[in-house]
């Protein structure tokens, strides 16, 4: 058909290729070459970009066409699971700025990690990361997304826990297993129930792999066939799913307690990992739509995590913390898009805010580089001067994140007007109270970091051009990519269920932008005169502690789960080892008679034998004489 | 006496023969079991092949017209016992070699 979607396979292939030849290289001490092994990475990302743009251009000019190619993995008699790539508008459009963003973040590790001994292993790790975002987002059925999507959370806990000889960052990347784990068990449990009942109710085998080819149909055969409680119920499972990846409340401690992540990673996992249940989420949309229920469902989560995660974030001294809080925040306005039907402003507003969270976080990393490892805000300050580039990223990125101005502005302005149109006022105030609060941190986090006075007497280690120049690229990258992200993609989803998407043609800007400069004043104000005094302290602790989740969560962990478990612990202790004193004291006294049996003299054997067999004929002479007194043999 | 009980004891039937090998059999397995030394476990196994014997050649003179595959397979077991037998002493001789003593008792190896 075309030459790049036939072979849109390789996408997938180079990733594990380079990540089997790293391990392969480190077991056999061939491949250690630094240059090589970045060039290699590099290029195959370049490769990847060229047949994803090759892809998406066959696909905008031959109507939106979707096609997969499978080959039967497993088959039980009827049931055929199929492995394969599923190509379409959506998958393609997320692999090819998953990859672009990719590109900037691997040339910034070439150079920020240049010095660590392990270098060749980070490499290995971001590429099998690679593998499994692109096998995700490819996947040909749910099945298969089930796999990537476990393969995902491996590959993240590796690279998570990369400097894995602290404590605190095995201690982290233990905590997010476990949250992924979490995830996976859902995704399980949904992917075997929606499997049941299409097997019960439709007969269609080809329908029980769940391709997401007809993925609308197994929507339509599930919302008639069960009642709605049950519907809600397997949807919700895969939308807690999403919920848990992508770091919303309640579960979004896990993003919050990372720490101490090389910048990459960091950038990775909050732009690439915590998208892709967003990306589950627009994938299995068609279903999720059905239910009004789950709609009202994604709308709430999101925004409360929005809500709690930006007022969490204005008390935040920790940079990375900071940051961590703000991407919670953002994805969960994703959500909120979502639950309220505007799926292609959501994705829009996906994609542009990846791109600026990772300036922030390649920005983050820098900052706590050239420190030496401070990341307390309170103590940084002036460093303008020092990293002027740095310092107008950042600023860029943060306005895009605002939706002032550059890539973050349509997709926005998209959500806050359709909000608006479809009279969602609650969720538009949240949205606009939402906004406020990141202007405030966003800025306040700016003033602190490279406004001012220098508050310490840290040496800057100079910072390299290339690192430079990749954030730099970025960020023009991100003001140039709104003109490709101006309107919403057509076609993204193949759904019966319209969009209740109006274009804007009133600027809703011109009443949201003065209020973002307005507490951006307020907080340069706030900023300069030292008025966070008057802030009373259990309010800042509270917001410092993220409300207590974590607390609560701990709390959960060392009073319930410790009296659950000390419950079962008297069971298994009492119960179950009394059954097997039980047995164990039946079977050595059985053991015992046995063995005063045997004698070793061949006269008692005998008479054992002897005795054995006249039992047999006693049974045998009873059995005839009940046959032929009763006639059991029929008619006899 | 009439002729009715004299012909229950005089005409032999197959119920004789039968019993008279039931009770070669039970002397012989008891003999098997108590016995102390082991000659006398021989000969006892020797009054069981008797009885085992003495059935074939009952049935065979009873229910075969032709009253010669029962003798023909008597003769064959006869032979096999003969064997047996001299296997069996054989064997014991080679364990009379260690304890130098008849008594089964002896012989406990087996013990558990």
């Amino acid at each position: 058909m075309n030459f790049y979607i036939d072979n849109m396979f390789i996408v997938l292939l180079f990733p594990i290729w380079i990540f089997a030849l790293i391990v392969l290289g480190r077991f056999f001490n061939l491949v250690q070459a630094r240059r090589l092994i970045s060039a290699l990475s590099l290029g195959s990302l370049f490769t990847c970009i060229v047949f994803l743009v090759g892809s998406l251009i066959f696909i905008v000019q031959n109507a939106n066409i979707s096609t997969d190619y499978t080959f039967p993995f497993l088959k039980i008699q009827n049931l055929c699971l199929n492995l394969g790539i599923y190509v379409d508008k959506l998958s393609v459009l997320t692999a090819l700025f998953v990859s672009l963003l990719c590109v900037f973040i691997q040339a910034f590790s070439v150079k920020f990690m240049y010095k660590d001994k392990s270098f060749s292993r980070f490499f290995g790790y971001i590429n099998l990361f690679m593998f499994s975002i692109f096998g995700f987002i490819f996947s040909a059925n749910l099945f298969q997304s089930y796999i990537f999507w476990a393969l995902l959370g491996v590959s993240a806990y590796l690279l998570i826990g990369f400097w894995y000889k602290k404590d605190s960052v095995s201690l982290s990347a233990k905590n997010m297993l476990f949250v992924d784990s979490l995830s996976n068990v859902l995704f399980l449990t949904g992917l075997i129930a929606i499997v049941t009942i299409i097997f019960e109710y439709s007969g269609d085998y080809n329908l029980t792999a769940i391709p997401f080819v007809n993925i609308a149909d197994i929507g339509d055969y599930l919302s008639s066939y069960t009642n709605t409680t049950i519907y809600c119920l397997i949807c919700m499972l895969f939308v807690l799913s999403a919920i848990v990846i992508s770091a919303q409340f309640p579960f979004h401690t896990w993003l919050e307690n990372l720490n101490d992540a090389p910048a990459p990673v960091f950038a990775l996992i909050n732009s690439v990992y915590v998208s892709m249940g967003v990306f589950l989420l627009l994938k299995i949309y068609p279903i999720v739509a059905n239910s009004e229920l789950l709609m009202n469902l994604l709308a709430v989560v999101g925004g409360c995590s929005a809500l709690i995660c930006a007022l969490c974030a204005l008390c935040q001294v920790d940079i990375n913390k900071l940051l961590l809080y703000s991407t919670s925040s953002q994805v969960g306005i994703v959500f909120l898009a979502l639950g309220l039907g505007f799926y292609n402003a959501a994705f829009l507003f996906l994609i542009t805010f990846m791109f600026a969270n990772t300036i922030l976080f390649l920005i983050s990393g820098i900052v706590v580089f050239s420190l030496s490892g401070l990341k307390n805000i309170k103590f940084m300050g002036g460093m303008r001067n020092e990293i002027p580039m740095c310092a107008i990223s950042f600023l860029i990125a943060t306005i895009s994140i605002l939706g002032i101005l550059f890539s973050g502005y349509f997709s926005k302005e998209l959500i806050l007007f359709n909000a608006f149109e479809n009279s969602h006022f609650i969720y538009l105030v949240i949205l606009i109270f939402v906004s406020m609060l990141e202007a405030f941190y966003l800025l306040r986090l700016y003033y602190y970091v490279f406004e001012g006075e220098r508050k310490n007497s840290y040496k800057i280690s100079p910072i390299s051009t290339i690192l430079n120049f990749s954030v730099g690229l970025l960020t023009i990258f991100v003001v140039l990519i709104g003109y490709f992200l101006k309107r919403p993609f057509e076609d993204l989803i193949k759904t019966d269920i319209s969009e209740k998407l109006s274009i804007v043609d009133f600027n809703l800007i011109f009443i949201i932008l003065p209020m973002i400069l307005l507490v951006a004043i307020v907080t340069f104000e706030w900023y300069r005169r030292g008025l966070n005094k008057f802030v009373p302290k259990s309010v800042s602790n509270l917001l410092l502690n993220g409300f207590g989740i974590d607390d609560f969560y701990e709390f959960l962990y060392k009073k319930i789960y410790s009296c659950f478990s000390s419950v079962c612990n008297f069971v298994d202790k009492y119960i179950f080892k009394g059954l097997m004193v039980v047995a164990n004291l039946i079977s050595r006294s059985l053991s015992w008679i046995f063995s005063k049996m045997q004698t070793g003299s061949f006269q008692s054997y005998l008479t054992y034998s002897i005795i054995v067999i006249a039992i047999i004929f006693a049974l045998l002479m009873f059995a005839y004489t009940m046959i032929i007194e009763y006639g059991l043999l029929g008619g006899g | 006496m009439n002729n009715e009980v004299l012909s229950m004891f005089f005409d032999i039937s197959l119920y004789h023969y039968l019993a008279l090998a039931l009770v070669l059999l039970v002397i012989g397995i008891f003999g098997t079991i108590v016995s102390k030394d082991i000659f006398k476990v021989f000969l006892s196994l020797c009054f069981i092949f008797c009885a085992v014997n003495i059935n074939f050649l009952a049935f065979a003179n009873f229910f075969d017209s032709v009253k010669l595959e029962g003798a023909v397979f008597s003769l064959f077991y006869i032979f096999l016992n003969f064997v047996e037998i001299i296997i069996l002493v054989s064997i014991f001789y080679i364990m009379f070699k260690d304890k130098h003593s008849t008594d089964v008792e002896d012989y406990e190896e087996l013990k558990g």
